[in-house]
């Protein structure tokens, strides 16, 4: 009896640790740079817990357009009839927005009766080098906005940004303001002289973005991994001792998990937007002075005239207050407020202020501008 | 009585080396100290002008030198008359724009659809079909 226990725990170890080294190799294999790839697997096994259920909010696919998909998320049951359409970055994966069980944004706003809809860029390829600012806000996001109004049945919607996102937004909304009804810029950038470290690494005489899009068509997903590892390097590899010392707390490791599991999954940049946007917003801060052309017109801030609310991190490097605040200076609106939290940029998201000091806070901004749902 | 499982070894190596390491111990003093150093160093270094300029410069003439190795493959390719990238490229951008015109059209045909029911409708004396800010029709249905 002990002998075949003492062998099936000698035969379950050895399989584990099969198991173990292939997905460590797999890894290697594939040329993650990130550490999660290969600390995952130890933690999964030490804490005993699952992959972390990211994404978790039910929705549709309702549009797709080459990579980009629209999704939607119905409320069981509706309160306002003025839907939300998230803009996310190109940058890393829009499921940050859907993070886990009650710590996601798109899932809180569903619960306060929203129609939520969101753009997920996808994973852009070599299809999308030549994507450009004008495929972007006049095909992709113009199309979110009319299929968004189509869907939900209203006449103009909530556009909420997030990051570069919101700086896209921003620019769709700056030519199309029509059909929007409230506008949301969630830690986004528009004073880029002021964007923090990225500005300098950026500076015209230091970086030849030109040469990188000629180069390579998209930015590899190395070289995005690279700059953002360059911003806290030692953190990168320390912050999993904290994990390590609270491996017995199933929920503090699967949001650690989850998150670095958001964080390690970059896409590749497609090639033509980087370079306008580093050039138009890092370089000269044309898209911040009303001088950045999209196919020949001018993206001009101050043509927004809708209610803005402008939610500031103040511990943000990403968007550093300063780059955002200026936001509200430049658009016509008569209604416009900013919002400062206590945490970094992607806390606004993830948080576990979120659910019970954010997000309550902002829902309520948008539900006092929007239409109450009426059935029929 | 319920008797609380005892951790894996491999949980119990994760979690001591966590402490070991931790700000509570001598060991994870000195580390947490090291780390404060090496943190405020990288950051000096990330704002040092002259660091950033040398990173910037060899990083410029790597990628130049890539670009030029690119052009080279391309003139060969095109030499022995075989697709370039920048061919594909092309290819993909019309593809795109044929798509986009596609979709343009149908926009279009739906405008047209709902002017048609329209008329039909107040020709008929009812009521004209509901329409949203972008000029189609409000519809719960996905095409």
């Amino acid at each position: 009896m002990t002998t075949q226990s003492t062998t099936q725990r000698l035969r379950s170890f050895v399989s584990g640790q099969i198991d173990l080294s292939r997905e460590i190799l797999q890894a290697a294999q594939k040329g993650s740079m990130s550490p999660y790839h290969y600390v995952k697997p130890f933690i999964l096994r030490a804490a005993d817990v699952g992959e972390p259920p990211l994404a978790p909010t039910p929705h549709k696919v309702v549009y797709t357009n080459g990579k980009m998909r629209l999704l939607r998320f119905e409320p069981t049951t509706r309160k306002h009839a003025t839907p939300i359409l998230f803009v996310y970055s190109l940058i890393n994966r829009y499921y940050i927005l859907d993070f886990l069980p009650g710590r996601s944004l798109i899932e809180f706003m569903v619960g306060q009766g929203y129609d939520v809809y969101a753009i997920d860029w996808g994973t852009p390829g070599s299809a999308e080098r030549r994507v450009g600012w004008d495929d972007v806000l006049n095909v992709l996001i113009k199309n979110a906005v009319k299929w968004t109004l189509r869907l939900s049945g209203a006449k103009d919607l909530t556009m909420y940004g997030y990051c570069m996102g919101g700086t896209m937004a921003l620019a769709y909304a700056a030519l199309h303001p029509q059909g929007l009804r409230n506008f949301v810029a969630q830690a986004t950038p528009v004073d880029f002289h002021e964007g923090g470290v990225f500005a300098d690494w950026t500076k015209p005489g230091r970086f030849d973005v030109d040469a990188l899009v000629d180069a390579y068509g998209n930015v590899p997903i190395e070289l995005m991994e690279t700059g953002f590892s360059s911003m806290a390097p030692i953190q990168r590899m320390t912050k999993w001792l904290e994990v390590f010392r609270r491996i017995d707390d199933p929920d503090f490791v699967t949001t650690f998990l989850g998150m670095e599991q958001w964080a390690s999954d970059n896409v590749q940049f497609p090639g033509e937007i980087y370079r306008q946007y580093i050039k138009d917003c890092y370089q000269y801060n044309n898209f911040c002075h009303g001088r950045m052309k999209v196919a020949g017109q001018t993206v001009d801030l101050s043509n927004i005239k809708v209610p803005l609310l402008n939610i500031i991190a103040e511990n943000d490097t990403i968007a550093p207050p300063k780059s955002s605040e200026i936001l509200n200076s430049i658009v016509s609106s008569s209604d416009k407020e900013i919002m400062r939290f206590p945490v970094g940029h992607i806390g606004l998201s993830t948080s576990s202020k979120g659910p019970k000091q954010i997000w309550p806070k902002v829902a309520a901004w948008i539900g006092k501008r929007s239409d109450p749902f009426t059935e029929g | 009585m319920a008797t609380k499982k005892e951790p894996k070894l491999l949980t119990r190596v994760v979690k001591g080396l966590g402490h070991w390491l931790g700000p509570e111990t001598p060991t994870g003093k000195a580390f947490v100290a090291a780390e404060k150093g090496m943190t405020k160093a990288f950051d000096r270094l990330g704002r040092n002008e002259r660091y950033l300029d040398l990173v910037g410069g060899t990083l410029n003439r790597a990628l130049r030198a890539r670009k030029a190795y690119v052009e080279a493959q391309e003139n060969w390719l095109h030499l022995l008359r075989l697709p370039t990238s920048t061919e594909m490229d092309d290819l993909r951008e019309e593809v795109r724009d044929v798509r986009n015109q596609i979709e343009a059209l149908s926009s279009q045909l739906e405008l047209v659809i709902d002017a048609l029911e329209k008329n039909r409708a107040l020709a008929q004396g009812g009521e004209a079909p509901r329409t949203n800010a972008t000029g189609s029709a409000a519809t719960d249905r996905p095409s």
